[in-house]
């Protein structure tokens, strides 16, 4: 029993880890997808294109080389040689007694790079789904480029992204226990540590954090979704 | 000059010319129908009116003021141009309403974004006479910060009366817009589904609620395309009374449409488009019952054999 409520403590504190990397990486993305999406539907043919080939090359390749390349590539690229992510963590350990707060911001990074390309294609299929008419409505009524895109085509939009975005969202979930191949201590390497230790199960129990935490999303999404059902797009 | 005197439209797409040199006059509280075959142009010089598409060459003047000007180097910025879109309505033949707001909100959105813009204007405005008044007082020579407060006060320009008659300004206009939504609400006989949403309307309901949203912006012209064209037959009648009542009113309209019953009794004349010109233009009830153009001859058989069938 003794052992279980240890197990269940460490989990935890690496699930915190899960968690804080899943919320940064949402408040990040979903932004930074926004402008993505904007900019692949630039008017100005060079940035249209350069951004689309972005997008490409991040939904291209996979997500873990990504972290490698975040985490090694700058130190590689500094004249010292030194992996300024490194330096990071022992700044943050030393000054504020946080541990591989450096090795965290790297997968942040990557993480948020990674699903702002997602989304944004999400958000473009999604803007670029809703009829002409309503912009051409708001137009007539003398609205503002603003005015039209937040009072009558983003709510549509909205609504029509929640689907494909519950997906990624849940896949964002699972995706943050690849963070551990850069040394950042989420849940699954807590278990793996356990388990270097000749103790299996943690490594099996880890996956009911991830169940939990998903079954809450879906009911969130399920709510939402109802929340909207109340007009028809 | 006319009330709305549109000369000489010319509008392309690629190399297909669409307007080839549309000329269109309207006196005030008059209403010119529009009618032709599919691709003639209609709906085209609606867009061209309403400021959807830019024309290629040709002018447009409205109660004296110059919209456009093809011919002139000067071009609008985009806030003007939504300024001079004021002027018009436009009801679309698909109704475009917003789906997640409920008819009231439809029609009172429009000019409720508005009030932000104006209260800017007008704060801009008392800024300046406050400049005004205190440049006056300096020359008058009044020193004392005291006494200038109160000279200030005495014509309502402290920076407190301009943000008290800002908060005024607003609050009565939400109150007037919502009047106005209650109002249009009524006349198109639809009071009782002021917060359904379009979805839970008829094609007819739908219609209505659009032009109440079309009248919410006060347009000199209301311009309609094709409006009961994706409605079921028995839901048109609806939609051509609500447009009978305004023009009751005096109410200025161009009406795109393919109801040549309705054009002929609602409209003070009737334009017939064909290949991006004006093949005829006249009388009603002269145009469609002694058509001199072999072209409209041929639209008017074809239309009254649909109608037959
Ligand atoms: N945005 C556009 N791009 C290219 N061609 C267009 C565009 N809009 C209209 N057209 C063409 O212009 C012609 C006239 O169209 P339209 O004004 O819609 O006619 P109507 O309303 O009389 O049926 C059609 O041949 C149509 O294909
Ligand atoms: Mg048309």
């Amino acid at each position: 029993m003794n052992q279980f409520l240890n197990v269940t403590q460490s989990l935890l504190e690496g699930f915190g880890v899960t968690c804080l990397l899943f919320v940064l990486t949402l408040v990040f993305s979903i932004p930074l997808g926004l402008l993505i999406s904007f900019l692949t539907m630039s008017k100005i043919k060079p940035i249209k294109y350069i951004f689309k080939v972005i997008v490409w090359i991040v939904r291209g390749v996979p997500l873990m080389l990504q972290l490698f390349i975040v985490f090694y590539l700058p130190g590689m690229l500094s004249e010292t040689g030194l992996n300024p992510f490194g330096q990071l963590d022992n700044f943050l350990y030393f000054e504020y007694g946080i541990d591989n707060g450096g090795r965290f911001i790297a997968t942040l990074i990557a993480f948020s790079l990674n699903y702002a390309c997602y989304f944004s294609e999400i958000f473009r299929g999604g803007i670029e789904s809703i009829p002409k008419g309503q912009t051409e409505a708001g137009k007539v009524l003398g609205m503002t480029k603003g005015q039209i895109f937040f009072k009558v085509i983003l709510m549509q939009v909205v609504k029509r992204i929640i689907p494909p975005m519950s997906n990624e969202i849940i896949t964002l979930v699972k995706d943050t226990a690849l963070a551990r191949v850069i040394g950042v201590i989420e849940i699954i390497k807590v278990a793996d540590m356990f388990a270097a230790n000749a103790l299996i199960w943690p490594l099996f129990y880890s996956g009911v954090f991830y169940l939990i935490f998903v079954g809450v999303l879906t009911l969130l999404f399920g709510f939402i979704e109802k929340k909207l059902s109340y007009y028809k797009v | 000059m006319a009330y709305l005197q549109l000369t000489n439209i010319h509008k392309s797409f690629g190399n297909t010319q669409v307007l080839k040199g549309v000329d269109v006059s309207l006196e005030k509280g008059e209403v010119l129908s529009i009618i032709g075959s599919s691709g003639s142009g209609k709906t085209t010089l609606l867009r061209c009116i309403n400021f959807l598409e830019n024309a290629d060459k040709g002018s447009m003047v409205l109660d004296g003021e110059t919209l456009f000007d093809c011919s002139s180097e000067i071009k609008d910025s985009d806030a003007q141009i939504r300024e001079k879109t004021l002027n018009f309505g436009l009801v679309f033949q698909s109704f475009n309403l917003f789906p997640q707001y409920t008819v009231f909100k439809n029609i009172t959105l429009a000019p409720t974004l508005l009030i932000d813009h104006d209260a800017k204007v007008l704060s801009a405005e008392l800024k300046k006479k406050q400049a005004e008044h205190k440049a006056k007082l300096k020359k008058e020579g009044v020193r004392d910060k005291k006494q200038v407060a109160v000279l200030l006060a005495q014509q309502r320009l402290t920076d407190k009366d301009i943000r008290e008659e800002i908060e005024y300004f607003k609050t009565r206009r939400k109150k007037e817009i919502a009047d106005d939504g209650e109002q249009l609400l009524a006349k198109i006989g639809l009071v009782e589904k002021r917060n359904s949403y379009p979805c839970e309307l008829s094609g007819g309901q739908q219609q209505r609620v659009a032009i109440a949203r079309a009248l919410a912006i006060k347009p000199k012209v209301l311009c309609f395309d094709e409006p009961t064209s994706a409605l079921d037959p028995e839901l048109t009648g609806e939609v051509l009374k609500v447009i009978r009542s305004l023009k009751d009113e005096g109410r200025t309209m161009i009406i795109v449409t393919h109801e040549m019953g309705f054009a002929k009794h609602v409209s003070d004349k009737i334009l017939f488009m064909s290949d991006g010109v004006v093949e005829e233009e006249g009388d009603p009830v002269q145009l469609i019952e002694n058509p001199r153009s072999e072209k409209l001859k041929a639209f008017l058989s074809n239309v009254s054999e649909k109608e037959e069938m």
